[in-house]
């Protein structure tokens, strides 16, 4: 093998390392050329990825609720998801924006409004939508065998306008 | 005494391997990931495309501090003067045709070249914001692949020095998933979800994972907590337990495969399970497929090598 295929190996994953334990070297970097090829690198590769899965723990699930109306009447309800699970996932982690997001209200209306410009471009005869994140709580194993029920609690509620989207 | 130490690294680094590996490596990996395309597929725009549920501007916002600015879509498009959304679906219908070339091992080095940066392509755009573990590792995979020596039809398989490039090649990617596996293991062991076992039941009862109803759970709570247990003894062990002996290997490497298989079936995690069981079947098993019971070392030169 060509000693430069071997050195680009190593370099590899020594980069995989610093990556693995959040130290990649971009974060050392000051903006500027250098930086970005190892962002672009780092992506690219995922040599800056750490591998969290599941890290710390499992946060809550969110569920995007949403209802369509007409002049005033409901013509449709129903919550965004597919039986695909690997879309199913997929829209789970977008959804989850929504999630980290909570503390800004702007991006999280932002969010929203856009989940709803993509039912109006789905449903052309609504004219205005109410979108609703839930989340779900989850009783502790113990707490559950003592009774208590898992729930969907509303963390957002917005409407929007098909004239202001 | 140095030149001892120097033959033993070198032993290590360069043990001597048949294409098989990284053949089945490739073959599964495309395998999985035209199955996991053809699922995308229906949803290409929603997840990939600009008039997706997060649209033009609020994904580049959402983007802007997770993913470095390079090639986007966008940019790519007002290049190429054509809609992003024709632009998706060609770049897509790219991407299948070359996971069916790399399948059937048609140009490999360039095909192999051509997927990844297609890859790269539709998930660090607009595609990042719902991608997970399966995109990480795929992209893992590719790279390797790449860079692997080229299959036995192409060069010379019972070339000795092709075999031990091969073997240097798989001895990198072997400490590459270690690494992985390790580290995921320390990150899980910070949260406390992992010491009493309610990462198991969350998993198996939130809407977003659970495949089934896991509230039969409650009636075996001792079981949640030595499946979390077990998860954090295997991903922290993981390269002291491949590395001490074939025993431990086989230990290891059954149980994460055990593992993959029950994220799978239990958590509907099927594309990113089969992926990981291709990676430990075929650089911590295959490469050790005529292994009998001898010391380690000796076993070294003697398996890897037919």
């Amino acid at each position: 093998m060509k000693l430069f295929t071997r050195l680009f190996l190593v370099g590899n994953l020594l980069l995989a390392l610093t990556g693995a334990i959040r130290a990649f070297p971009s974060g050392q970097l000051q903006p500027g050329f250098l930086r970005h090829l190892f962002d672009v690198y780092g992506y690219l590769t995922s040599t800056a990825r750490h591998h969290g899965f599941f890290a710390p723990g499992v946060v809550s699930s969110l569920q995007v609720d949403y209802v369509l109306y007409h002049a005033g009447a409901k013509v449709k309800a129903g919550h965004l998801t597919t039986d695909n699970l690997e879309v199913r996932h997929r829209l789970g982690n977008l959804f989850n924006k929504l999630w980290l997001k909570k503390e800004d209200v702007d991006l999280r209306r932002a969010i929203a409004a856009s989940l709803a410009a993509k039912l109006f471009t789905a449903h052309s005869g609504a004219d205005r939508v109410e979108i609703i994140v839930k989340a779900f709580v989850l009783p502790s194993l113990h707490t559950f065998k003592e009774g208590d029920r898992p729930f969907w609690e509303t963390s957002y509620q917005g409407y929007f306008t098909k004239s202001e989207i | 005494m140095i030149s001892n130490i120097q033959a033993r690294v070198e032993s290590f680094f360069t043990p001597r391997i048949s294409a098989l590996p990284f053949q089945f490596l490739r073959v599964g990996t495309a395998f999985v990931l035209l199955i996991q395309a053809l699922m995308i597929a229906p949803h290409l725009q929603d997840l990939y495309g600009p008039g997706g549920f997060f649209q033009g501007p609020l994904a580049e916002i959402l983007l802007k501090n997770s993913t470095p600015e390079f090639i986007s879509l966008e940019i790519l498009s007002k290049l190429l003067h054509l809609r992003p959304a024709l632009l998706l679906k060609l770049v897509f219908l790219s991407y299948v045709i070359f996971l069916f070339l790399v399948l059937t091992g048609i140009w490999l080095r360039a095909t192999l070249f051509l997927l990844w940066a297609l890859h790269g392509l539709l998930m660090f755009n607009w595609g990042m914001l719902s991608s997970y573990g399966v995109d990480t590792f795929a992209s893992i995979i590719l790279l390797y692949l790449i860079v692997s020596p080229k299959d036995p039809e192409q060069g010379n398989a019972n070339d000795l020095e092709m075999a031990r490039q091969r073997g240097f090649c798989l001895r990198i990617f072997q400490l590459h998933i270690m690494l992985a596996y390790c580290t995921s293991g320390i990150y899980k062991a910070m949260g406390i979800q992992w010491w009493n076992g309610e990462v198991i039941w969350r998993a198996m009862m939130l809407p977003g994972f659970g495949v089934w109803d896991a509230s039969w759970l409650t009636k075996v709570p001792w079981l949640t907590r030595l499946l979390s247990l077990g998860t954090l003894l295997i991903e922290i062990g993981y390269p002291l337990f491949v590395l001490a002996s074939r025993r431990t290997r086989i230990f290891v490497i059954t149980s994460i495969l055990l593992m993959h298989l029950g994220i799978a079936v239990f958590l509907g995690l099927w594309t990113f399970s089969c992926i990981m069981i291709v990676i430990n079947t075929s650089l911590f098993l295959l490469p050790y497929r005529n292994e009998t019971n001898c010391d380690t070392r000796r076993c070294e030169n003697l398996v890897l090598a037919h």
